[in-house]
């Protein structure tokens, strides 16, 4: 079977953390007792009120958490009946630019989320400057708007 | 286990004989076991394949409070 390993990148606060806990969630890849746990981690650390905070599935980290960012680059690992799948979660914050390099030196794809409410944070910069070269992925990745965020269909 | 004092018995406790296996490796007090009928390798990744908790459901530290597991680190427990 196919892995595909791609990462999450964009501007920081855009949502990069909560689309891939979505993900997660709404096919149905978190267990009962990751479930329960997250439902405590919101309650504890959530940005969310009283819904599920799905950040909260890939950073783990206390001061991840403090301060409701990514820092490191958190991989999760899931498969569905057509394909393996390795995501990277990047950091979006600028000072921590180096660790997304690290998670995308190795991913075959990207999903560049940017939130349509905020724009580009640097207007003047074409977004090309961001874009992953992708020659190696087996399967073109499209994406769909969703109201004001792109939420994925990489063909799962 | 009744013969280990890492896990002695509350009063009120009577040992009690139960078919049960660990999804993961470790000291057994800390890792807990599931209940399971599996005797062969097939029968058990037959159950692993209709689990709806994590291997890690019974890990006693997973239960200890928000990043334990980083908090031991930095105090150099590992």
């Amino acid at each position: 079977m196919d892995t595909l390993r791609f990462i999450t990148c964009g501007s920081v606060d855009d949502g990069k953390s909560t689309l891939l806990g979505r993900l997660l969630y709404d096919t149905k890849l978190i267990f009962d007792d990751q479930l329960e746990a997250l439902r405590a981690d919101s309650r504890k650390f959530g940005t969310q009120g009283e819904r599920l905070d799905f950040a909260l599935m890939v950073d783990g980290l206390q001061a991840e958490r403090e301060q409701g960012i990514t820092i490191d680059v958190a991989y999760r690992f899931f498969a569905t009946s057509k394909r393996r799948f390795i995501v990277a979660d990047t950091p979006g914050h600028e000072q921590y630019t180096r660790n997304m390099a690290t998670g995308a030196s190795t991913a075959q794809a990207a999903v560049l989320l940017i939130d349509a409410r905020k724009g580009l944070p640097y207007p003047d910069q074409a977004p090309q400057s961001h874009r992953l070269d992708a020659r190696h992925s087996p399967r073109r990745t499209g994406s769909q708007q969703d109201g004001s965020r792109g939420l994925v269909t990489a063909g799962l | 286990m009744v013969d280990d004092s890492r896990l002695p018995l509350e009063p009120g406790e009577t040992p009690e004989i139960r078919m049960i296996r660990f999804r993961t490796l470790g000291c057994y007090p800390l890792t807990a076991a599931i209940e399971s009928s599996a005797t062969t390798l097939d029968e058990i990744v037959a159950e692993t394949l209709g689990a709806t908790t994590s291997e890690r459901q019974g890990r006693i530290i997973d239960h200890d409070g928000a990043g334990s597991m980083e908090r031991k680190k930095q105090e150099g427990y590992f």
